[in-house]
């Protein structure tokens, strides 16, 4: 039958980043997918060379509106070895808190994304309703309520007291009962159910093979979680071990589920950090660190998978930053899954991976319509060795 | 000189009926939601702004086409305005009219979500349309009249529950309600037939989707219930699809094609049950 080919982005009402996805259809099925990246640039790694180690932290906690927190925890995992520095346990605690509290308003915020891609515009806004308790508490414990940067190398900027604790777990306690409608809601309703089971299926082979990261990679069998599989900060504590939510089945239904899932597990964390913190214990002062070694690589898990940090510093600055955001892992098997479905669940299997494009986009270089790769040097110069 | 008063309300009408019913839909949502009078807002904003001009005669005239039908529509239902009357038949073609319109503009657009817009409400079409015009008959039939003006049904679901059952049915997707509203479907397909469109000819089209919204919701009430509570019962059934509109997903279009197909099948069965 005669082909066609139907564009998705690079702006469509469907993605919420800029994207380009070439549908090859037959009829209304995908026969191939192709797709094009490079329509954001974000010049993080280039903004944070040539600086001191607490400076760069600004930029890198910059790189993602919603895992701010996350990448944050990825550079200190690298930097702070180096520099060793003391970290006491309530940093660390803090620390937590903030990540969890990230990953559960980053799930929220995909669900209601996800209600709007089969037209549920209800459950997006009630989705986005409980989200925004989570912001007030952002705002109540540092300040800001998106790119909250409350870590200072070594330190944090403030210690938590009662007060802000006690806030976090009144808020708990006030979404906790909505959320479990909401994920009722999804389990339940039958248009949902029928519009997400069996759809972008990626088996656990392939999940292997592509090396997929996050939820993506739970909800398809596989048992990898940073947080549980390379524990850091306040991770390693006994009381605070993660229990990853593992689902079998890999289908949009399943990633959903685990995401709805894992809303609860990082309220269970957050419950027990806010226990075990001592609210009158004061962090410590911030201090001019040196950094002592030269290479450092850090690891954390954000809400979407593995962020994977590598810092290489020289006389106490920046020489070069290289961030892997988890996107970039999950992207490549967009083409893969796509193939064989109808046009209508492109937006629901395209959500179900929760793509961060702008997160993951580094350099385009655009020349002559030619590719070119370039070493790390050239990048760090800005100009291609000829 | 009623009747030319009651005429150049119409629109106005229209307008103010989709005003509440985005209010409605924003308190389902949780939200606050627009001023009453966003609809002329928007409207008046259109036609301020720029065209887009095309060489091709029919994306052009498609909107006056289309709000043509719309009005046509409006004159008769529920109350014969300026002299209009006729046969219930005509009125089937005048809905069948202005949804061939829209596609034509679609395609003409050449654009791939107007053209697979298109090819979605053709085969939606298949069934609905069928079933429309069915269900139209069988009103008219149960009453001994072809004129839409003569037409003294009351209280007509009692003595044809299936008929009334198709045409609320039906109304889902005239209306573009979920979750049967897949030619519209904003994340697959960007703005479906009116992907193209700017300015004049957004503003003539929504006008014309307003209407025949009004005129969906007046027609339940006048085939259904009786031509005196038409008017009355309009915000009502507005009600109803609202909540559907809020409460349920979109589904997928091979679901959507299926159902409406069995849905004319059964009422054909309806029409040897009856005959």
């Amino acid at each position: 039958m005669h082909e066609k080919i139907y564009p998705i982005g690079p702006q469509h009402p469907s993605l919420k980043e800029p994207l380009f996805l070439k549908l090859h259809v037959d009829g209304s099925y995908i026969t191939k997918a192709e797709f094009n990246l490079g329509y954001a640039h974000r010049g993080v790694e280039k903004c944070a060379e040539g600086y001191f180690l607490d400076t760069a932290l600004h930029a890198v906690q910059r790189t993602c509106g919603i895992c701010s927190q996350c990448h944050s925890m990825a550079f200190l995992n690298a930097v702070e070895p180096m520099t060793e520095a003391k970290v006491p346990d309530k940093v660390y605690l803090q620390r937590l808190i903030t990540a969890e509290l990230e990953r559960m308003h980053s799930h929220m915020l995909w669900g209601g994304v996800m209600a709007h891609e089969i037209g549920l515009e209800t459950l997006f806004m009630y989705y986005w309703r409980e989200r925004e308790h989570i912001l007030d508490v952002f705002d109540e414990l540092t300040g800001n309520r998106v790119h909250h940067s409350p870590d200072l190398l070594g330190t944090a900027k403030r210690a938590f007291n009662k007060k802000n604790l006690d806030m976090v777990l009144e808020k708990l306690d006030l979404i906790e009962h909505e959320i479990k409608d909401l994920k009722e809601v999804m389990r339940s309703h039958g248009v949902i159910t029928s519009r997400f089971k069996k759809h972008g299926k990626i088996p656990k082979k392939m999940a292997k093979e592509l090396g997929l990261v996050g939820p993506v990679a739970r909800s398809s069998g596989i048992n990898y979680d940073v947080r549980q599989n390379a524990p850091y900060m306040a991770y390693r504590m006994k009381e605070l071990k993660v229990k990853p939510v593992i689902r079998t089945g890999g289908d949009a239904w399943e990633r959903t589920m685990a995401r709805c899932d894992e809303i609860f597990e990082s309220m269970r964390l957050v419950r027990k950090a806010c226990e075990m913190i001592d609210p009158k214990e004061d962090v410590p002062k911030r201090k001019n660190l040196f950094a002592k070694g030269t290479l450092g690589r850090g690891r954390s898990e954000a809400p979407r998978g593995e962020n994977f940090h590598f810092v290489a510093v020289e006389n106490n600055r920046i020489l070069r930053l290289k961030l892997r955001t988890p996107t970039l892992a999950n992207v490549i098997c967009y083409s893969k899954i796509m193939e064989g479905e109808d046009i209508t669940d492109v937006p629901v299997i395209l959500m179900s991976l929760d793509p961060c494009i702008s997160c993951m986009e580094r350099v385009a270089v655009i020349r002559n319509g030619k590719q070119e790769v370039w070493n790390s040097h050239e990048l760090f110069e800005g100009r291609k060795h000829d | 000189m009623i009747e030319i008063f009651y005429a150049a309300l119409l629109i106005p009408l229209a307008l103010v009926f989709e005003g509440v019913r985005r209010r409605l839909v924003a308190r389902m949502h949780n939200r606050v939601g627009p001023p009453l009078l966003q609809p002329f807002y928007d409207i008046m904003k259109l036609f301020s702004k720029e065209t887009t001009p095309r060489k091709n005669i029919v994306f052009n005239l498609v909107p006056y086409l289309a709000l043509l039908c719309s009005l046509a529509m409006i004159l008769i239902v529920p109350f014969s305005v300026l002299g209009f009357d006729y046969d219930f038949i005509v009125l089937g073609y005048i809905f069948i009219l202005q949804d061939t319109f829209y596609i034509f503009g679609a395609v003409a657009s050449r654009s791939p979500f107007g053209m697979l817009a298109s090819v979605r409400e053709l085969l939606l079409m298949l069934g609905y349309e069928i079933t429309f015009l069915i269900v139209l008959a069988l009103f008219f039939h149960s009453t001994g009249l072809l004129g839409f003006q003569e037409y003294n049904a009351e209280l007509a679901f009692t003595k044809l529950p299936f008929a009334s059952l198709f045409l609320l049915f039906t109304a889902f997707v005239i209306l573009r309600i979920t979750p049967y509203d897949v030619m519209i479907a904003e994340p697959e397909i960007s703005a479906g037939f009116f992907s193209e469109y700017s300015g004049r000819s957004l503003a003539l089209l929504e006008i014309a989707e307003f209407i025949k919204d009004l005129v969906i919701y007046l027609l339940l009430g006048f085939l259904i219930v009786g031509k005196a509570y038409a008017l009355l019962l309009a915000p009502l059934f507005m009600l109803f699809y609202m909540v559907m509109l809020t409460s349920s997903p979109r589904y997928s279009t091979v679901v959507t094609v299926k159902t409406f197909l069995f849905l004319a099948l059964l009422a054909f069965a309806d029409i040897f049950i009856l005959v």
